[in-house]
């Protein structure tokens, strides 16, 4: 708290991480709070620790590093942490989110920076996880949008997006918001699930099995 | 030229002018086997059956019907038949169209060519204008046009490049023995390539400025009005090839840094084929529940959480008060209010009507109700026709008044009696009433 750039700025960042972002250097800007935490991350580990019973952790490697609190991990925190308290990342949005991340990551679509691009790929190229998504979509209640699955799909897509944004996950270009940069943290989507993933065959068989 | 809607004119015939992806591969490949030479029909038939049981990726039946039609296909615009003979060969819509592709397939990149092009141009185009400015035209006839299709090639193989690069990579980390280092290796090499290409070509378009910096002369004279339309047409050009030039460099740019996030996750193979498993397996067997007549909301299978992405009790929330202006505040300006004198008698003339009405309403009730306590009953449906009588024909006074009589009469003093036959009066024969008697109970 010695530090001279505690004072510009510590209050935006435990904002940001409270509110659930995740931290790296390109996103959010500015590079400042990746630095402040890069810095003093034991100690402000420590302060979460005590102060809030939050767990503030890092992971990613190299340039690919990034911070966050944990929230999903037990019922730590000194905040209320009864489920009706909490916010959970919409189910739906999670498929999106995984949908992207094996497009985007796993095959290696690395150019691809457009959120319409994503959409068109999608049906272009990917039939089985398209029909499997507008099953899913075509069964959903949307509050407002159209009644046609394309665009309500479309709209979905849109939204899981906006709170990917509001995640760290992405960074959304400001002048045309269909623009966007993929970031490190994206992988947090995959790594919360790694015990699911690692045990999936198993999974899998017990389902088969009744 | 010759003026053409080429549109309407390309539209009806546009699968003979413009092969469809198995016609173009089959005339390829008849191209490729012979050229300028002449073939037969079941030469033809061969290669017809060699290509489309590799795109379609099955042994292909001899269809004869099919083959004759793709062969009449391509006699309109690509071969020509000898009757005679029983030979074909290509027309020169089809040579030209097979050589199209050849050269931009075999064509590579030629930085020192590219320099050369440039510099040629600039020479030509300085010769042209010592003699005269008019010129210019013949130069962009003879050298330019010429030329310029051929520079605009030569970014396209560097982009296409990129494109290739970047599938490249696509396909081999798919791989499932992929050396994921390696590939990134090898495609970061390929991609710095590219950009020393892209370096060089844009030394070498330095020339472009040079172009340019004569033609920009030449439009401060007033002589050379004229020519600007041409002169307009090579700035333009020179600016869009350069612009593309560095739309190459800038993709080139944007994917680097992306590659360099796999270095860091080329362990993970077995988790990347487990985590596309996991993501089906989510998709599959998401359900909808529904509670307390909410929205119905998806949820995946047990095993697998919800992911709690913040406590929103934890993030401070700021509420802005705006500071309340006390000053004092400009009185309030007087509504005016008038009086609408027609409007008011109007109102006035309608109550009158309708307390008047009322009181006919009560003369009629207590002059029943007088009876009933005179005489012990009284016959209903006649007062009612008496009513109407004297009352100018007022339907309204008269149902009015029975309404009225008989909330009164509904209690244990009187009796109310109807028997369903009907009453008429001669004077109103489209009303009829049912015998109705009111009796006073002693």
């Amino acid at each position: 708290m010695l530090d001279k750039t505690a004072k510009n700025t510590f209050a935006k960042l435990d904002y940001l991480l409270k509110s659930g972002m995740h931290i790296q250097r390109d996103f959010p800007k500015p590079v400042s709070l990746y630095a402040f935490l890069d810095r003093h991350y034991r100690s402000l580990q420590a302060y979460y620790d005590d102060f809030f019973e939050m767990l503030l952790k890092k992971e990613g490697e190299g340039w690919n590093t990034y911070f966050y609190i944990d929230f999903h991990e037990g019922s730590r925190g000194k905040i209320p942490t009864d489920n009706q308290y909490r916010s959970y990342l919409k189910s739906e949005y999670i498929l999106i989110g995984l949908i992207f991340f094996k497009i985007y990551k796993l095959d290696g679509n690395m150019e691809l920076a457009k959120i319409s691009d994503f959409i068109n790929l999608l049906y272009q190229e990917y039939d089985e996880l398209l029909n499997k998504m507008q099953r899913i979509v075509s069964s959903i209640e949307i509050d407002a949008g159209s009644d046609l699955n394309e665009e309500k799909l479309k709209n979905m897509v849109y939204k899981a997006f906006a709170e990917f944004e509001q995640l760290g996950w992405i960074a959304r270009d400001t002048t045309d918001s269909d623009y966007f940069t993929y970031q490190p943290s994206f992988e947090r989507l995959r790594r919360i699930y790694y015990p699911q993933i690692e045990t999936i065959d198993e999974i899998i068989k017990r389902k088969e099995h009744g | 030229m010759k003026k053409l809607d080429l549109y309407s004119e390309a539209k009806p015939r546009y699968y003979q002018l413009i092969p469809n992806r198995e016609d173009g591969l089959i005339l390829l490949a008849l191209y490729q086997k012979y050229q300028k030479q002449e073939f037969t029909e079941d030469q033809i038939i061969q290669i017809i059956n060699k290509v489309l049981s590799d795109l379609r990726g099955s042994n292909i039946r001899d269809e004869g019907n099919r083959n004759n039609i793709i062969i009449l296909r391509l006699q309109e615009f690509f071969l020509w038949r000898d009757r005679k003979r029983k030979v074909y060969g290509f027309k020169n819509y089809g040579e030209e169209f097979c050589q199209k592709v050849f050269k931009r397939l075999s064509e590579s990149y030629h930085p020192a060519k590219i320099e050369r092009l440039f510099k040629h141009l600039l020479e030509t185009l300085k010769t042209s204008l010592e003699k005269n400015h008019a010129d210019l035209l013949i130069w962009i006839d003879d050298h330019f046009n010429v030329r310029s299709t051929e520079l605009a090639q030569q970014i396209e193989i560097l982009d296409q490049q990129v494109s290739e690069s970047v599938d490249d990579f696509r396909f081999q980390i798919k791989q499932p023995q992929a050396n994921i280092l390696q590939v990134i290796e090898t495609i970061s090499t390929g991609l710095d390539q590219i950009k020393k290409h892209v370096h060089e070509l844009t030394t070498g378009f330095q020339i472009t400025y040079d172009i340019d910096d004569i033609l920009q002369d030449m439009l401060k004279d007033t002589a050379n009005f004229e020519l600007l339309d041409s002169i307009n047409l090579v700035l333009q050009y020179n600016q869009n090839v350069r612009n593309h030039l560095d739309q190459v460099s800038t993709r080139i740019d944007k994917i680097k840094p992306r590659i360099r996030e796999f270095i860091f996750e080329f362990n993970q193979r077995e988790l990347d084929r487990k985590t596309d498993k996991f993501l089906h397996y989510l998709l599959d067997n998401a359900t909808y529940i529904r509670e307390n007549s909410q929205p119905k909301r998806l949820i995946f299978p047990e095993e697998i959480d919800s992911f709690s992405i913040r406590i929103p009790e934890s993030v401070p929330r700021f509420y802005i008060l705006t500071e309340r202006d006390f000053a004092r505040k400009a009185p309030l300006v007087p509504a005016v209010r008038s009086v609408d004198v027609e409007q008011t008698k109007e109102m006035m003339a309608k109550n009158i009507e309708k307390l008047e009405i009322k009181k006919r309403i009560q003369y009629w009730t207590t002059g029943a109700l007088d009876q009933i306590d005179r005489e012990g009953k009284l016959d209903f449906s006649p007062f009612f026709f008496d009513i109407l009588n004297r009352e100018q024909h007022n339907l309204n006074i008269a149902v009015r008044t029975a309404q009225r009589l008989v909330k009164q009469c509904n209690s244990w003093q009187y009796e109310i009696t109807v028997d369903q036959n009907e009453y008429h009066d001669p004077h109103y024969l489209n009303l009829s009433l049912w015998n109705m008697t009111i009796l006073k109970k002693t």
